[in-house]
């Protein structure tokens, strides 16, 4: 612990005042004045006027008075930690203007949030001024703990100076009360401090001069690379364009690595690393490192250029262009003599994806004769397929492996690269940030960090509040990208929910044990109760054939996800093989009809594995991974995530026992329990996989008077059919009793009911309206005589 | 107060800043004229203008006479910039040297001018 002291008669604090009041116009104008002085006072001199000297001595005086106004007073820099205890020497002067020892924290906090540093961290973290402010109200701390404890904020913040944001922090940190309004904001202390280094690398960005990329001759000793420019992108050339590399380079050892290899005399190198990861980001700060000379003799001041196989393509007008053109590029590369090329997306040389070319016959001379530099992009799988397709082309390649950055360096980089993509023109705020991170690790699991939360960032921007770009504004970029909600429910939502048994009730007659069950799963779900690493909701539906089971999903998938459609449906008699998990488990470029292709494609579905009795145990040991996790991964070792998503498995196992149950008039809730341990006792299913279901449901047959119910809700569905028509049709109630009599089948429950329905009523209505009985406006009634019912049950 | 702020700054940090930006302008011309550059690729072929030719005696006699030709131009444009670079260096660091020698007796020699003009 520093003994920092301040000392209030320090001429520093006089200078820091004078700075703040004084005009920097007029500094300058008296800059002007003392060169006219001077020059004046020379002239006068060299013609003998009178009084000459006054001129010249008055502007010699003045200049010094302008010189120390410029560069001690308005540019004053403080001293960096470590340097010195004296607060006068540390404190940046904006600050000293106004310091005093005898400050107590709310005194501090009315000087320090009027700077525009304060004003950033307050903005971009949405804290309130005011509220800290009246937080602070009495606060007394001692000077030395608070400057303590700013100095270690600026410290874990990589900031050497005691920042204004490292006070800021450390007087966010005083008051229990102001971390309870973090908490508020959804945001903690260490989040701050990162906050404090993203200051302190916006300051030493805006302070920085621009760099110098060679001077005038570094093209001199080059040659010149017409066809290379009509088909490449010049790295290079961008990061001078932009000024620099703002971003910051968070992969120094690679790049480090990078440099050796090129340098050395391997000369050849792939970067290998999954899309997103940051191989094209890797290049650029190649560029930028070469530009600035910061690399030996044999790579200084090179250019990074990328050559596009679609640019290539795009030119190619017959046959052997392509070899003509790639030739054309490396020899200028060899001529010009300070060319890396970079094959970005190298697969597309190598016959590998759509638009590729195969070059990889071409390119091993070029490579082995390690005449110019080249750096190779592919992903894991893409450089597995080389080796074991072109052993020696690979074996000239020296490999670089990008793993993912942690949290902390994605989260800056974001940081970073938010202010470029702000443009001045919007706010992105800490927790939009965090939010792209979460998010893009949940619902694109295709790319990898930073590459996924970048590209969630960007389109995000899109979807501002206003000025900002906030968590919200990631929520609605995930939604508008993948149909999903991930916002709090509105109040028409908030109602459905809330209702969600007397909607679900409008399609589904009785079941109302099974519907409030998950109805409240649901609920919680929504309401952020449930475990957001796991499903939605999962649940297992026991019961007899035509109950009800598969209608409940499809209702779920229209109340709860707005379609039907969003149902993927698995009849699990098809999956009985131990072979068949290669099926289950196809990526989309095997079946992109497949299960973890469709539940990537639409996160926030209903998956119904139907019949799941009859499945594989193998397969049902996947399942577990599912239920738990909430994620599978695919055959090429891509994650899927089901967190998102209702699992629903269906089975008939038992239904003669809930049938026997039920006739003899036990209620559901009285043999659930010990129903379920004959399920396992019996060998139906095993404990470990009825276990990870957050409810098991049982469903009981339908008996007649519900089938009634059910005919008025298909004749309802018939009426929507004929809307066009403008025709209705109604049943008298005989004729309901009727089909009902005649549809009824114990075994099958309502299912024999639609076909039914189909054979008698639209049949008679068909009739009807082809005899030119029944046109627009025609209200079709129809008695049991019109409906020319079978005399015997409709078999199955 | 500020009057000793700005004499103490003017002898001690203000000096030394002038030499310290004396130098670093130095550096960033010779790093704006490439002069290392320049002195490592002198003889170099312009843009790297280069023939070859393993034909007959005059076709290589043409090669080499070109490719002298492209050294000769790549020489001339380097000397020209060397100058050029020689030529400003040479300004700011004669005046920055000036500078940092009279640097101390400005104030001084400012208020002796003043005193001496008024008392003519």
């Amino acid at each position: 612990m520093n003994n920092y002291r301040f000392n209030s008669r320090s001429p520093l604090i006089a200078s820091a005042r004078l700075g703040r009041r004084l005009p920097k116009p007029l500094v300058l104008a008296l800059t002007l004045l003392s060169w006219l002085l001077i020059i004046g006072g020379v002239a006068a001199m060299v013609v003998k006027l009178p009084h000459a000297s006054v001129s010249l001595g008055v502007g010699l005086v003045l200049i010094s008075l302008a010189t120390w106004l410029t560069k001690a007073v308005l540019q004053a820099t403080p001293a960096t930690l470590g340097t010195t205890t004296a607060l006068e020497r540390l404190l940046p002067s904006e600050l000293l203007a106004g310091y005093q020892s005898n400050l107590d924290a709310a005194g501090l906090w009315a000087l320090v949030a009027p700077s525009w540093q304060a004003r950033f961290l307050t903005s971009r973290f949405g804290l309130p001024s005011e509220l800290i402010a009246g937080a602070l109200v009495g606060l007394k701390p001692t000077e030395n703990d608070l400057m303590n404890q700013a100095a270690a904020i600026a410290s874990s913040a990589e900031d050497p100076y005691l920042s204004v944001g490292a006070i800021v922090v450390a007087l966010i940190n005083l008051n229990p009360a102001v971390t309870s309004l973090l908490t508020a904001t959804k945001i903690d202390t260490s989040e701050l401090v990162e906050g404090v280094g993203w200051l302190a690398r916006l300051e030493k960005y805006l302070a920085s001069h621009k760099p110098i990329y060679g001077g005038i001759a570094r093209d001199w000793a080059s040659g010149y690379t017409p066809i290379l420019n009509g088909f490449a992108d010049n790295m290079s050339k961008q990061i001078e364009a932009a000024g620099g590399n703002f971003v910051q380079q968070e992969r120094t050892a690679q790049l480090d690595a990078l440099i050796a290899s090129l340098d050395s005399g391997t000369s050849s190198v792939v970067l290998v690393g999954e899309t997103g990861i940051g191989k094209t980001a890797l290049l650029f700060g190649l560029a930028d490192r070469l530009l600035r000379g910061e690399a030996s003799g044999s790579l200084r001041h090179h250019q990074v250029v990328s050559l596009s196989a679609a640019s290539i393509l795009s030119r190619v007008e017959g046959a052997g262009d392509i070899e003509r053109i790639v030739l054309g590029c490396f020899s200028e590369a060899i001529g010009a003599g300070n060319i890396v090329v970079a094959l970005d997306e190298a697969q597309l040389f190598f016959g590998q994806g759509s638009g590729a070319v195969n070059l990889s016959q071409l390119l091993l001379p070029i490579v082995q004769s390690r005449r110019f530099k080249l750096v190779l992009t592919l992903s894991p799988g893409d450089w597995q397929r080389l080796r074991s397709t072109n052993v020696a082309l690979a074996g000239m390649l020296t490999p670089i492996v990008l793993t993912e950055p942690s949290q902390t360096d994605v989260m800056r980089l974001l940081a970073d690269r938010a202010l470029n993509l702000e443009g001045g023109r919007s706010f992105t705020t800490w927790q939009a940030l965090r939010q792209a991170y979460i998010m893009s690790g949940r619902y694109n699991t295709d790319e990898a960090n930073p590459g996924r939360s970048l590209k969630l960032l960007e389109s995000s921007f899109n979807f501002a509040d206003g000025q900002f770009i906030t968590a919200g504004s990631i929520d609605r970029a995930i939604e508008s990208q993948y149909g999903v909600k991930v916002q709090a429910a509105d109040a028409a939502e908030a109602d459905v929910l809330l209702h969600l048994e007397d909607h679900i009730h409008e399609r589904m007659i009785n079941q109302t044990r099974a519907v409030s069950v998950v109805a409240a799963a649901l609920r919680r779900a929504r309401a952020g109760v449930a475990n957001p690493k796991r499903p939605i909701g999962s649940f297992l539906f026991l019961g007899p054939t035509g109950v009800g089971k598969t209608e409940l999903a499809k209702s779920l998938a229209a109340l709860y996800f707005g379609a039907e459609d969003h149902m993927i449906r698995l009849d699990m008699s098809e999956y009985q093989q131990p072979s068949d998990i290669a099926r289950l488990l196809a990526g989309p470029s095997e079946n992109p009809s497949g299960l973890l292709p469709r539940i990537k494609q639409q996160p926030f579905s209903v998956v119904l594995f139907d019949e799941i009795e009859k499945a594989n145990p193998a397969i049902l040991n996947l399942l577990l991974q599912l239920l738990d996790e909430g994620n599978l991964t695919d055959s090429q070792n891509k994650s899927a995530s089901f967190k998102d998503a209702i699992i629903i498995a269906t089975s008939n196992a038992g239904a003669d026992e809930i049938r026997s149950h039920i006739e003899a008039g036990e209620a559901l809730e009285t043999f659930e329990k010990q129903f379920v341990e004959q399920l396992i006792s019996g060998g139906s299913f095993k404990p470990e996989l009825l276990n990870r279901f957050d409810e098991i449901v049982l469903f009981r047959p339908l008996n007649e008077p519900e089938l009634g119910q059910v005919v008025a809700i298909l004749i309802t569905e018939v009426n929507k059919t004929l809307a066009p028509q403008k025709v209705t049709v109604e049943l008298t109630d005989a004729a309901v009793t009727a089909l009902v009599h005649a549809g009824y089948d114990p075994r099958l429950g309502a299912r024999p009911m639609r076909r039914m329905v189909q054979r008698t009523v639209e049949d008679a209505v068909a009739s009807q309206i082809l005899r030119g009985e029944a046109g627009p406006g025609t209200a079709i009634k129809l008695d049991v005589a019109q409906l020319n019912l079978p005399q015997t049950p409709t078999p199955n | 107060m500020l009057f000793v702020s700005w004499l103490s700054w003017w002898y001690t940090r203000g000096w030394s800043s002038v030499a310290t930006g004396i130098r670093a302008r130095l550096v960033r011309l010779s790093q704006n004229f490439s002069v290392g550059l320049l002195l490592q690729t002198l003889f170099a072929p312009w843009r790297r203008i280069v023939t070859s030719s393993s034909g007959s005696m005059s076709q290589r006699l043409r090669a080499s006479v070109d490719n002298t030709v492209s050294r000769f131009v790549g020489l001339a444009v380097r000397l020209l910039a060397l100058l050029a670079a020689f030529v400003a260096m040479l300004g700011i660091g004669l005046g920055g040297g000036i500078l940092i020698l009279a640097w101390p007796f400005v104030p001084v020699a400012g208020v002796i001018l003043i005193f001496v003009g008024i008392s003519k």
